[in-house]
């Protein structure tokens, strides 16, 4: 292992549902005459299939659920069967006739990760900016060309950024990459191939903002490198003026955002950035009002079928 | 006479890049006299390399390389990695693809080479700091790692004492290990893991859950006939270049790819079908391709008569209907008859034509169709979590369910080690990472923290963050500041980090952390059918071996003092628990000598013995 890093264990793994029970498995175990499931110690260990006593899935039917008793448990019975959901960027949702549209806020690009490499020189000379995407119809409209500034407004506050005007879009749609925008005040260290000069103003009262001072800039150090920089942007940061979205059932943020898009104004320079706080902490309880709370039957906290990254004992499971 | 291939082609064909184009032309003119080309260095000569310098051209300089393995960070593939390390200087030089990596074989993305930049950043943190100013003000001062250690020890042993166990907690951005830190949580008893998952994968991952307990798609790219993608896999995503590679062999081998993204991304560019469907509109068109499968008859009888819970659908839906499969067919095609392609255009802007088209490709590949959805749609909606549900839908109906050229749970392929030690399960629920009002939740709700605490659902006495910067990469980063800096609400913030980051400003304790080849870790994600380990491994450490070179710890070879976290994990706890009195020790013995303190190189010496057993 230290000499070649890494191994094959297996070289193909398919269909390991159907992998039989042994004997062993299935000694004191009961089969439901019903839906075939075999129980062993009160625990489903597999199903019968046809005449095989096998592993199958590891579900509460121990098969592919398209019907999910565990949403109907959870007070979820609209969605038991596979079933699509309107977005909250749904058309129904975004007044185009105000500029409004939904902003897709996280594609990746090849060479860098989240914020995990502005340390990297040679990535960051690659990718430095995230413009905003927008349809040359879209732009058009707003009498906007590329390299204009817009201030994109959300629900808690707005960052200005420029556009990039392209047919890779879908009209009526704007995106802005991920992993750019990287900042750090005077007084901060690091990442200077990636890192813009910010201002940070605390208003009080949850209202914040942000100004860019300066852009990246060639820096002497041991590595000659760094007083070739020949970037300046840096991009804007975007995601601090998104607000939550959890999403009720699964807990997962829902990133799209709806924005306006608007020409910027006077007093807007490229990178300007403002939130209120307060207004993030209502959009949150709006969210929160979406939710079916625990507990689901017997008293539990969540379905003790479905995993936790570090599970407690099952015990903790249960509501006292 | 038709096309005569040009130079480029014959290259293109004679490296398989494409078909061969024309079987009875004459073979590929020589540029040179035949040499001894090598991809890679052959690995008996790993010990004693010598190839010449890129910087010494002209002069023909040679240098004499020790190549050591170890595995890329940048990201969640872990793709192989092999360090160039100067004989003469000791230093890594570069870092090029590992050709015995199963699920990079030898191959990287741009972000594997340049993980030289990061090792060798003049930025970088190089030794422990300690906050001087105010939490935020931006003032430090060099801390010694023993009066680091002993610090943060107390503060949890104190808080362990008095039973205030859901006041510490590690916050994880990308793991990059199999299963270390949940062993050091356990073992000290605490519902103490908060991860990034719900801003990045659970959206689709509670979709693949609902239908077979397994959160994760590992689609068998290579041998598919139709690639469906709700993702951009071909230049990034998750298992970007593994994937990559193998979307790629399949279309080599045929395979058609579609790519439903409203952006024309660069894996779209490459699609036979881009479908740009307006965002959030992705489960509508899936639904109404599922329906063509039904309706055409296209699914595959065997696989959802035995492997679908039917019955209880029935049972449950439409009580009195008797238990036949042909009822359920009957039903479903009712329950999905609102679905048609010109509603899913409607809702997406997809033509319902290309809709049909591609629905037909699917159901003609069968068995043979590989999907995947991690981030994308699933992350970006309200009720995101369905698109994953709807696309394993279709191969629940094409019964491509772990079949070759389907889509496997990532379970399949994926390997699990075994510890030497395994703490039982912890005893508290952490409802500051699990509230009542998410049951469902399938990750932690981490990004609702700050508003957590600040309605007071509770503190935090100590708080790590480690290769996680929620200021900048969160929703909301500013109402992160106002928590990481209200000491009320989190009493100590240590942040663990190779580099610096927007929360590390936020920080009391910035201690610095190896990179990929400063550290160990064991790797093994399901990139294709098949399940491989890697190791990551400190390679200086490994070179210090090699050579005879006296050593105890990584953080002695690492550059100034970066230490790697498993030793730290391992100096913390003994330090927490300095006489054994809370149990803690015992999960930090070494298997091998009584009584003593693990070392890191016995952790994986258990693990991989295991394995070759
Ligand atoms: S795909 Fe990920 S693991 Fe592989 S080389 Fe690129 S960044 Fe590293």
């Amino acid at each position: 292992m230290r000499k070649y890093g890494a191994f094959e264990v297996e070289n193909s793994s398919y269909e390991m549902h159907l992998k039989k029970l042994s004997e062993n498995e299935l000694s004191n175990s009961s089969t439901d005459i019903d839906n075939g499931i075999i129980t062993k110690n009160g625990k489903a260990i597999g199903v019968k299939v046809g005449n095989e006593m096998v592993v199958g899935f590891p579900t509460p039917s121990r098969k592919q659920e398209f019907f999910s008793q565990t949403m109907n448990e959870w007070k979820w019975p609209e969605y038991t069967i596979p079933t699509y959901i309107k977005s909250h960027v749904h058309p129904e949702k975004i007044d185009q006739s105000k500029g409004e549209f939904p902003l897709l806020p996280t594609f990746r690009l090849p060479v860098l990760i989240h914020s995990r490499s502005g340390n990297a020189k040679w990535l960051a000379e690659i990718a430095n900016r995230n413009p905003i995407w927008i349809h040359t119809s879209d732009a058009a409209n707003l009498g906007l060309k590329t390299g204009d500034m817009v201030r994109m407004t959300t629900e808690i506050g707005y960052f200005v950024d420029k556009i990039w005007v392209t047919e890779s879009i879908k009209p009526g749609i704007v995106a802005c990459s991920h992993h750019i925008g990287r900042w750090r005040r005077q007084q901060d260290e690091g990442n200077r191939w990636a890192t813009q000069t910010v201002a940070i103003e605390n208003q009080g009262d949850g209202k914040w903002k942000m100004k860019k001072l300066k852009g990246i800039r060639p820096f002497k150090s041991a590595d000659k490198d760094s007083s070739r920089i020949f970037w300046s942007d840096g991009g804007v940061h975007q995601n601090i003026t998104h607000a939550v979205h959890p999403d009720p059932i699964s807990g997962m943020h829902c990133w799209h955002q709806k924005v306006k898009v608007e020409v910027a104004h006077p007093e807007d320079q490229y990178g300007d950035i403002f939130v209120d706080t307060n207004k993030s902490h209502e959009v949150y309880k709006e969210w929160l009002k979406m939710t079916r709370p625990a507990p689901g039957p017997n008293g539990l906290r969540r379905p003790l079928w479905f995993a936790r990254a570090l599970r407690p004992d099952d015990e903790a499971f249960y509501i006292k | 006479m038709g096309h005569q291939p040009t130079f480029i082609e014959k290259i293109a064909e004679k490296v398989g890049l494409i078909p061969t184009l024309r079987a009875d032309e004459s073979p590929l003119p020589s540029l040179t006299e035949p040499g001894k080309l090598q991809g890679f260095p052959p690995p008996e000569k790993w010990d004693d390399w010598e190839e010449y310098e890129a910087t010494g051209w002209a002069r023909k300089e040679k240098k004499k390389y020790s190549i050591v393995p170890t595995t890329c960070f940048n990201c969640e593939s872990a793709c192989g990695l092999l360090a160039y390390i100067d004989k003469t200087t000791g230093a890594v030089r570069k870092f090029e693809g590992n050709p015995y990596h199963p699920a990079s074989r030898g191959r990287n993305c741009a972000k594997g080479p340049a993980t030289i930049n990061q090792i060798t950043d003049p930025e970088r943190i190089l030794y422990p700091l300690k906050r001087t100013g105010e939490r935020g003000e931006g003032k430090w001062e060099r801390v010694s790692w023993d009066n680091v250690l002993d610090d943060i020890a107390g503060k949890i042993r104190k808080a362990l004492q008095e039973k205030r166990h859901n006041e510490v907690a590690y916050h994880v951005g990308r793991p990059g290990h199999e299963g270390y830190m949940d062993r050091v949580l356990k073992s000290w008893g605490i519902d103490g893991h908060n991860s990034h998952t719900n801003v990045c994968s659970s959206g689709a991952r509670f979709g693949y859950n609902l239908w077979h307990g397994y959160d994760r798609p590992s689609p068998d790219h290579a041998n598919a006939d139709f690639i469906l993608l709700i993702s951009a896999h071909l230049e990034s995503g998750h298992y970007f270049n593994p994937h990559a590679q193998r979307i790629i062999e399949g279309m080599m081998a045929g395979a058609k790819l579609a790519v439903m993204d409203p952006r024309l991304s660069n894996t779209a560019s490459m699609a036979n079908y881009w479908m740009p469907s307006y965002p959030g509109s992705e489960a509508a068109v899936l639904l109404a391709m599922a329906k063509i499968l039904i309706d055409e008859n296209l699914y595959n009888r065997d696989f959802v008569e035995n492997w679908v819970n039917w019955k209880e659908y029935l049972e449950h839906d439409h009580p009195g209907t008797s238990l036949t499969f042909e009822n359920f067919i009957t039903k479903l095609k009712e329950v999905y008859t609102e679905y048609t392609p010109e509603f899913a255009e409607n809702e997406s802007g997809v033509k319902a034509e290309m809709i049909i088209n591609v629905s037909r490709e699917i159901g003609k590949a069968g068995s043979r169709f590989a999907t995947h959805n991690w981030r994308a749609a699933g992350s970006g909606n309200l009720g995101g979590w369905a698109v994953a549900r709807c696309l394993h839908f279709l191969n629940v109906l094409t019964g491509s369910v772990g079949t070759v050229g389907g889509t496997s749970p990532s379970a399949w392929n994926k390997f699990k080690p075994n510890f030497f030690d395994n703490p039982p399960a912890q005893k508290f629920w952490n409802e500051l990472h699990f509230p009542k009002e998410y049951p469902l939740a399938f990750f932690e709700m981490s990004f609702l923290l700050p508003h957590f605490l600040k309605e007071g659902r509770g503190k935090l006495d100590v708080y790590f963050t480690r290769v996680f910067n929620p200021v900048w990469t969160y929703p909301d980063g500013f109402s992160w500041i106002e928590a990481l800096t209200d000491k009320s609400k989190i009493g100590m913030h240590i942040a663990l980090t190779p580099t610096w980051n927007e929360t590390a400003y936020y920080a009391d304790y910035v201690l610095p952390m190896g990179h990929a080849s400063e550290r160990h870790d064991i790797n093994s994600y399901e990139t294709h059918s098949g399940v491989w380990i890697a190791f990551r491994q400190p390679v200086l450490r490994e070179a210090a071996r090699r050579n005879g070179k006296p050593f105890t710890f990584t953080y002695e070879v690492n550059p100034g003092e970066v230490w790697e976290e498993d030793e730290f994990w391992i100096e913390l706890s003994w330090r927490i628990d300095p006489d054994g009195s809370l149990g803690i020790r015992d999960h930090f013995k070494s298997p091998y000598r009584k009584e003593e303190k693990i070392t890191v190189d016995e952790y994986y010496q258990f693990i991989l013995n295991i394995l070759k057993a």
